[in-house]
């Protein structure tokens, strides 16, 4: 390959920005704010590709980091033929780790695989998801051909089909409901972001419809951390770890962070959003000072310099607290907040509204801690927070991001090594993360518009650029979701809150056709076709994530007649892309017809690839790719279209006091409101449910409701388990291991004792994604997907700005089962 | 010749389990068979001497390998390491001999070496 340099001419030729008028980080961006953004009708805000930038530096080729992986793409070792890939799904997870596939060279079949030592992400370590993946690979119940259901829905009963049969009822019925009913009555759904994310978009886009979501309600999950990233900071921020670099810990740029607040996570368990757990134990032997704010005392807790022990859903009064003691010491970074920001005095005067007294007694944190924490944050540098999903998962989600990204920020660790840095598009290539890969093109204007949610909850324009759940909800319940395609989401089992709700609303589509390793509740109470997809192991694809651009290369050939994810839906575009009349009726834009226009899949992994200058077969051949990562971005124009300095907000600068949420009609700065459901906003429901519930913790074993049938995985955890205090479990009369229900006015499941101090008295903490595929499949148990499901307990019930949802912070009371019960 | 161990830094083991299945797979053990098996010891607070609960908790992971371990001879005769050392997302295991080890043994707390029955 040749050498790769910034083509400053690109630079040049960037038109200005949508928004007309150049923030920039200078004393009169306030005043230019004034003539912009207010003065736009609020449907007029937030309606481009460039307004909703994730990654900086997409569609540019930067230039590369001088490193090369030293291993061969593929070589034959001790017999076996060894490919080089990169783990993301199926099954999978959040990260995309190196691995080293082994296979067979006369059959082509699969025989193990080993972390890539040569990989800079993993260096070599795996966990035991993919040291269990031959379980995986060769499991008797996967799915291995399309089907068709030949009794009624549930009845567990299929038969094999072709896959243009497949395919083509697929289309068929599609195509009707777009003609009949309109492309906005097909939803689209996923689960979890992995490489095809971006698929389930597109194809709803070619389908004619805008509609594309996961099951969750508020989006709980990320969404309101990043809208409010993206739409206050002008990108998405993550704690650095070296990650950004092939050296790692060894390249002399980057700077160990001196402290860390591992926030609403447990990232060594669960791995979260593209960040390997482990980064944070590597930083501590170097060195590194650990704040936990958990209500938990995970390892990490026991393991921290600090452990404000924290109310579930107080989040947002715990930062502010925090912030009011760095302003109030004078421990901020005063040369940033004045050159770099908007908004300081509002916040300050936002945070000199409460007290801390105040924040211990909502917040169940001694005073004393909030100001040591405080201080240990403001006063080491760099700095940085790894938050998790405990923020996303209160209906304060977006005034919480908020807040805590206030802390990083007021203290100078912005695109700093070790502190808080902007996610790259890795050599250019914005992969399609935003699962927003059509929509601004494929759609007119007017169908895009009619995206669930688009007008009531104007943050959706943000981020990736998806429906909103909860009022799809209501809309499918009311028989206006005529078609859905399921890509790898177990919704009933894992995402749906109010679980009945989503289970009867989802058997009133007229077609339903969903893609799968294995089949599942979702898939045998509501699918009509089901597809089978290529595990990891033996898929091409491409992993574009954050740091690094690399190959996901098939290292063994598939069993039975299973496709990619990409490639199922490249072939069903096929047919819409040729079928003049219906691009026709749904008013495909002028020159947009075909929107997968590629003869096969490595052809659609040749366009993802292309801002790199590699093509994918010489991706492959090169291993993972870096590119110089370039820290304050903001100095040098890199974070605008418009190549200013600055960030890409309507003021050019960070905004504590959001421009965008005054122009929606949302309080601008962090505020601090009860969870919807507690001690405190319902006395009444607590008298009778005197606990507060967390759930949604991952464990090593399973990535949400994946791996249940996996024999490795399913030894580690084999039933689910609800943690309770000692106390607490002596006041019931309930011992370790016992069945217990789990009980609130929404409904009940059970799940089995785990008797621990992991959990304070006041509190127990419940498994999620839980589903029996060894039970029976048919109606009504469906694996027993009720029996276990905590989501029966959780409601739909969306933050004011449509993120964020008390799914972490709920009620509930606890007895033991009753011999009849079980 | 001295024998060939494994050092613990244990400050660090998360508790992941990666050792347990790393070892399984590598020796196609039988559920429930464990060449390396992480006993977890905790969390409960250390009390003050009225028994009054501190804000202090223990909470260890020890791997405790088994006579089941054969430190992956089989790999070994092929260059690597034992898959578990391999493998480990704390990197906290190492491989070596009694005699290097011993003396990162004494260059920090929380620490164990496992010398197992398959090395003498």
């Amino acid at each position: 390959m040749g050498e790769f340099k910034m083509d400053s001419a690109t630079a040049a030729q960037r038109e200005d920005s949508e928004w007309g008028f150049s923030g920039k980080g200078d004393p009169d961006a306030q005043d230019r704010k004034e003539e912009s953004i207010l003065e736009k009708e609020r449907d007029d805000i937030g309606t481009t590709k460039e307004e909703n930038q994730f990654n900086f530096g997409a569609g540019e080729r930067p230039e590369m980091q001088d490193w090369k992986h030293p291993g061969e793409w593929q070589y034959m070792e001790d017999g076996m033929l060894v490919t080089r890939t990169s783990v993301w799904s199926a099954p999978g997870c959040h990260e995309g780790c190196g691995v080293l596939v082994y296979s067979d060279p006369e059959t082509g079949r699969f025989i193990k695989c080993e972390g890539d030592p040569d990989d800079p992400y993993n260096r070599g370590a795996l966990c035991p998801r993919c040291l269990a993946f031959k379980q995986v690979e060769f499991h008797p119940d996967r799915i291995l051909y399309p089907m068709k259901r030949t009794g009624e829905r549930g009845e567990n009963k299929w038969e094999r089909i072709s896959w243009d049969e497949a395919l083509e009822t697929c289309y068929r019925e599609f195509r009707r409901i777009a003609m009949t009913y309109g492309g906005d009555s097909i939803h689209c759904l996923r689960g979890t972001a992995r490489d095809n994310q971006w698929q389930v978009g597109r194809i709803a886009n070619t389908m004619g419809s805008p509609n594309e979501y996961g099951f969750l309600s508020g989006t709980a999950c990320y969404l309101p951390r990043l809208s409010l990233m993206i739409m206050t900071y002008g990108g998405m921020l993550i704690a650095d770890f070296s990650q950004f670099s092939a050296l790692r810990y060894d390249d002399p740029e980057w700077v160990c962070p001196e402290c860390t607040i591992v926030w609403g996570c447990n990232p060594t368990i669960s791995n979260p959003d593209f960040f390997m757990g482990h980064w944070v134990t590597d930083a501590m032997k170097l060195g590194c000072k650990l704040i936990s704010v958990e209500p938990r005392v995970t390892w990490l807790a026991a393991h921290a310099d600090i452990h404000l022990m924290l109310r579930p859903g107080t989040d947002t009064a715990l930062a502010l607290g925090m912030i009011k003691v760095i302003i109030d010491e004078d421990l901020y970074d005063h040369e940033f907040v004045e050159k770099w920001t908007y908004g300081f005095e509002e916040l300050a005067a936002r945070a000199q509204e409460t007290s801390l007294d105040k924040v211990e007694e909502m917040t169940w944190v001694p005073k004393e801690k909030i100001v040591e924490a405080a201080r240990m944050f403001a006063k080491a540098h760099p700095a940085n927070i790894v938050w998790g999903l405990a923020v996303d998962m209160q209906s304060q989600g977006t005034p919480c991001a908020q807040a805590i990204a206030a802390l990083w920020t007021i203290t100078g660790n912005l695109d700093i090594p070790g502190g808080m840095c902007y996610t790259a598009a890795p050599m250019g290539v914005d992969q399609p993360s935003a699962g927003a890969w059509g929509i601004y093109d494929l759609l007119d204007e007017e169908t895009q518009k009619k995206r669930v949610g688009w007008k009531e909850y104007p943050m959706y324009r943000y981020g990736l650029t998806q429906a909103m759940p909860d009022m799809s909800l209501e809309i499918c319940e009311e028989g206006g979701v005529k078609g859905v395609w399921i890509q790898t989401s177990n919704g009933i089992a894992c995402m749906s809150c109010e679980t009945d709700r989503w289970y009867k609303a989802m058997k009133k589509p007229e077609f339903i056709a969903a893609c799968d390793v294995f089949m599942t509740p979702m898939i045998q109470s509501n699918a009509d076709i089901v597809l089978p997809v290529q595990t990891w192991a033996e898929k091409h694809s491409v992993r574009a994530h954050y740091y690094f651009l690399s190959a996901i290369t098939g290292g063994c050939k598939a069993e039975g007649e299973a496709l990619s994810d990409c490639e199922i839906n490249r072939r069903l575009a096929q047919y819409f892309d040729n079928d003049d009349e219906f691009n026709k009726a749904i008013n495909r834009p002028e020159g947009k017809q075909h929107t997968w226009p590629w003869k096969t899949e490595d052809e659609v992994y040749d366009e993802i690839v292309k801002p790199s200058g590699f093509t994918f077969h010489e991706l492959m051949e090169q291993g993972p790719v870096y590119q110089k990562y370039i820290y304050k971005k903001y100095e040098k124009g890199l974070m605008r279209p418009d190549g200013q300095p600055g960030f890409n907000t309507p003021t050019g600068r960070i905004e504590f006091y959001s421009t965008l949420f005054e122009a929606y009609g949302y309080d601008p700065l962090p505020y601090i409101e009860e969870p919807g459901i507690g001690p405190v906003s319902t006395p009444d429901l607590y008298e009778e449910y005197p606990l507060i519930m967390i759930t949604g913790a991952r464990t090593t074993s399973f990535f949400h409701s994946e791996h249940r049938q996996i024999p490795y995985l399913r030894q580690l955890t084999p039933d689910p388990w609800v943690q309770i205090n000692p106390k607490t479990a002596a006041e019931h009369n309930i011992s370790e291991g016992d069945w217990v229900w789990i009980e609130n006015h929404r409904g009940r499941c059970r799940q089995r004792a785990r008797v621990t101090w992991e959990v304070s008295e006041k509190e127990i903490a419940a498994s999620h994604g839980w589903w029996f595929p060894e039970q029976d499949g048919a109606e009504p148990n469906l694996y027993g997907f009720r029996q276990s499901n905590i989501n029966q307990l959780l409601a739909n019930k969306p933050g004011r700005t449509g993120f964020g949802a008390d799914l972490k912070c709920t009620l509930c009371k606890i007895y033991r089962c009753s011999e009849e019960d079980l | 010749m001295s024998l060939n161990a494994i050092l613990v830094d244990y400050q660090y083991c998360t508790g992941c389990y990666s050792c347990e299945v790393a070892c399984q797979a590598e020796h196609e053990l039988p559920l429930e068979q464990w060449g390396v098996k992480v006993m977890t010891n905790g969390p409960w607070p250390i009390r003050e001497e009225d028994g009054t609960p501190t804000d202090q908790y223990v909470y260890d992971n020890i791997p405790a390998f088994t006579r089941l371990c054969d430190l992956c001879a089989d790999r070994q005769a092929h260059g690597k390491l034992p898959s578990c050392v391999f493998h480990c997302q704390a990197k906290c295991l190492e491989y070596g001999t009694v005699e290097e080890l011993s003396k990162k043994l004494d260059s920090k707390a929380e620490q164990y070496l496992w010398v197992p029955p398959c090395s003498k």
